[in-house]
């Protein structure tokens, strides 16, 4: 038995390790990060490197590799590598790959790791033990992180740190990355020189033990394995499926060829060889247990768990409660944000006529009061909507919710031939339609994550949310129903119609190009918790900040061009003609006649502009969706980013009247009026149909260069931006013919 | 302020405007896999331009 003094030492030298993983004196000591799904471990690399990497109360919150620099108490740094969450090292998904390839040296790109902390979520020791011990018999220096000890001693788990530290031969730290508690013990082991630990778990038989032994002997020496290190290495390429490029890469042809005969035999001489590795670990696990560990957790709390879980996970109460929640929080998103949208509202109305009066007449007058504070400004009132939606989104995924969430949505989800694993990449793409895609790398199945990656883009971004906002706040009215309103039901209603179509598109695609059975989904849900404040607070800065630089950079450059655009090159012979009749009219002193002049001429110029000649040729295609070639203009620019739909619209709009800064945009997009009839451009019906058209159409193409990053091929990208815009075209033209057919337009 | 000089201020408002969204774009592309649009740097930085320095 070894002592805590055995299994460390002070590394000499400072930190940088002479005879690293690869013999570089000036290579600085890398220290992983490794743990189940939902232990803990971003929480304890933020805590670790001060840096802000995504965490939530649910698996699967990372899926790459992240790197962040710690100070160690000495004074001197570590490189610590954040690894995504895996159950074993025999993966089934791309995430859990780039765990074993690291931990094997097997990625091209990152060092093997000089130490691995082991994270584990102490009131589930028993199970997360499995892959600690599989990491400790690979030969890796490592140190077990006893993650949520206070949660676990709360539970009334007591566990013997000594005695948990000689069974498993390796340093053992008791920490709670939330609350800061034991991070400086771990600091301090983590600038040690921690020796791997010489137990192994489990003997294998004899004939497998054989195979595994030859199979060793022949794979290219690779960082610095043990012996038995280099044993599951082999045990790991056994049990590969064949479809895994890293280890393809890895193991010399003639091994590959002889790896399926291998199988073959093993199959035929021990049928159970697969199964074998984890009894023997589980049958450890339980020795442990027994003598490390005084209670196994079953207290209170998991009853009150399980009790509250019967409720949110019942089959009819649990989507009741959900949708009323969901409900809930966009009504909350127009109230509780609408004193604070009224202000900025007005504010940029003031400065827009403040910074008017104050500059002469001319082009510059018009580009920054009509171009750059009417653009800018209109999106800009959007903050508070994206705080407070970020605000509840923050405190379901930090409480534990979002799981039961997914648990819930596995049902509707496993009738279309997905599963609840797909319903996590889709919540993350209510916030960004990127992290959404990247997230299915949690989707063992290649069908299943490409469905689900053609289906992310449906889930409204927050990019959307200003376009639904000033068209639900201009056209539909504040009617209350029960305890909602009309509005919060409409917002609720657009984010509900892209989970629809997301189910009805997977529906399709599992019936056809990706056709494949219902994949098994074993979900861990995670214990309730009070949700981390200090997380709370920083996504909802982070995600104003975000909109607020959007606005400063891409939002103010695409205003000034299209400003630009929607003023040069003016009406013409037609356009000298209107200002002749003004002079004449405003030295008559007709003011009326002169007004009406000036507002003639501005929708003229606009009409002739070039941005106004692009929407014209638009609008034969647009125009059966109930919009006109102004709307076709913010279409065109909202391919740059979708809220530059809403400074477009305002700056349009600030141009194309000559009485402009006299209404919010919501009252200018309410009265506008048609050129030729005189009646009204837009009614409720049009507004409908226009975020019909954005719940559905494919316009961000970041979101098509990662779906081309994530599948290698331009194929399911492009397939995606034509079904999705063909989809927004149809169903926009079924709500606004069909509405007209009903007397609703 | 004479009209011409508003003109040539407007123009080069402009130009810089294109001038900065079309290098943002290389430069974002050069940089790598970062997400260009909602800004999530976080979940999608490779590992090389996600330390810290």
């Amino acid at each position: 038995m070894s002592s805590l003094s055995e299994l460390i030492r002070p590394r000499r030298g400072g930190l940088r390790v002479v005879g690293g993983p690869d013999g570089d004196p000036e290579k600085t000591r890398v220290v992983a990060i490794l743990g189940n799904p939902n232990s803990g471990k971003s929480t304890l690399f933020n805590r670790l490197t001060g840096m802000r990497a995504k965490v939530g109360n649910y698996a699967g919150v990372t899926v790459e590799k992240k790197v962040g620099r710690c100070a160690l108490p000495s004074g001197g740094r570590v490189d610590v590598l954040d690894l995504p969450g895996t159950y074993s090292l025999h993966p089934g998904s791309p995430d859990e790959m780039i765990v074993r390839d690291v931990l094997f040296g097997l990625s091209p790109d990152t060092p093997s790791p000089d130490l691995v902390v082991f994270v584990v979520d102490s009131t589930q020791l028993e199970r997360q033990l499995f892959l600690a011990l599989q990491l400790i018999s690979i030969g890796r220096p490592v140190v077990l992180a006893l993650n949520m000890i206070d949660a676990a001693r709360a539970e009334g788990i007591s566990i013997d740190e000594e005695t948990l530290q000689l069974r498993l031969g390796v340093p053992v730290v008791s920490i709670s990355a939330a609350k800061g508690i034991g991070i400086g013990n771990l600091r301090r082991l983590m600038e040690r020189e921690v020796a791997p630990s010489a137990r192994t778990f489990r003997q294998r038989p004899a004939p497998v033990q054989r195979v595994l032994d030859s199979l060793s002997a022949r794979l290219p020496r690779r960082g610095l394995l043990s012996s038995t290190g280099r044993t599951d290495l082999a045990a790991a390429i056994l049990l590969d499926d064949g479809e895994d490029d890293a280890i393809a890469r890895f193991v010399p042809p003639d091994v590959q060829d002889d790896l399926r005969v291998l199988r073959r035999r093993l199959d035929q001489s021990w049928p159970d060889w697969r199964v074998d590795d984890a009894r023997g670990v589980y049958e450890a696990i339980d020795d442990i247990m027994e003598v490390a560990v005084s209670s196994r957790g079953e207290g209170k709390e998991a009853r009150t768990r399980a009790r509250i879980d019967r409720v949110l996970t019942h089959r009819i109460f649990g989507p009741v409660i959900f949708v009323l929640l969901m409900g809930a929080i966009f009504q909350s998103v127009f109230e509780w944000a609408a004193p604070a949208m009224d202000w900025i509202d007005s504010s940029v109305s003031m400065f827009g006529s403040f910074v008017g009066a104050h500059l002469p007449d001319g082009p510059l007058r018009s580009l920054v009061v009509d171009g750059v504070i009417a653009g800018v400004g209109a999106t800009l009132i959007f903050v508070p909507q994206i705080a407070v939606l970020f605000f509840f989104l923050s405190v379901m995924e930090g409480s534990g919710y979002m799981a039961r969430a997914a648990f819930i949505m596995d049902r509707v989800m496993g009738r279309v031939g997905l599963s609840g694993r797909s319903f996590i990449p889709l919540l993350s793409s209510f916030a960004c339609a990127i992290p959404g895609i990247m997230a299915t790398r949690t989707i063992d199945n290649r069908r299943d994550r490409i469905t689900t990656m053609m289906i992310a883009p449906f889930m409204s971004c927050s990019a959307r949310l200003p376009v639904y906002a000033v068209l639900i706040g201009a056209f539909i009215p504040r009617t209350r129903i029960g305890f909602l309103t009309l509005p919060g039901i409409t917002l609720f209603s657009m984010y509900f119609l892209g989970i629809v179509a997301a189910i009805a598109v997977a529906a399709v695609l599992k019936r056809t190009a990706l056709r494949g059975g219902k994949p098994l989904y074993v979900m861990e849900l995670p214990p309730y918790r009070m949700p981390a404040w200090r997380t709370v607070v920083h996504t909802v800065r982070e995600r104003s900040l975000l909109f607020l630089q959007k606005a400063g950079t891409v939002i103010l450059a695409v205003s000034i061009i299209l400003w630009f655009l929607a003023s040069y090159p003016g009406a013409g012979e037609q356009g000298r003609e209107l200002e002749a009749r003004i002079d004449v009219a405003a030295q008559a002193g007709d003011v009326v006649t002169a007004d009406a002049l000036r507002n003639e001429l501005a929708g003229l110029n606009l009409r002739d502009s070039f941005a106004g000649r692009g929407g014209r040729l638009l609008e034969p295609l647009i125009e059966p969706l109930g919009f006109d070639w102004r709307i076709g203009i913010g279409l065109i620019t909202s391919f740059a980013a979708r809220e530059v739909m809403v400074s477009t619209m305002a700056t349009v709009f600030n141009l194309g009247e000559s009485d402009a800064g006299l209404h919010t945009l919501r009252d200018k997009l309410r009265l506008a009026t048609d050129a030729e009839t005189g009646a009204r451009a837009y009614s409720s019906l049009t507004a409908v149909s226009l975020m019909v058209f954005f719940v559905l159409a494919c316009q961000c193409m970041s979101t098509v260069a990662v779906v081309r990053r994530e599948t290698n091929s331009w194929r399911w990208p492009l397939f995606m931006m034509v079904m999705m815009n063909a989809l927004a075209w149809i169903v926009s033209f079924a709500v606004f013919q069909g509405g007209r057919l009903i007397g609703l337009g | 302020m004479s009209n011409t000089l508003q003109t040539i201020l407007v123009l080069a408002a402009v130009i810089a405007a294109v001038a900065w969204l079309v290098t943002g774009r290389l430069r974002r592309r050069r940089a790598g896999s970062k997400c260009d649009h909602c800004g999530l740097a976080e979940a999608v930085r490779t590992t090389k331009s996600s330390k810290s320095s």
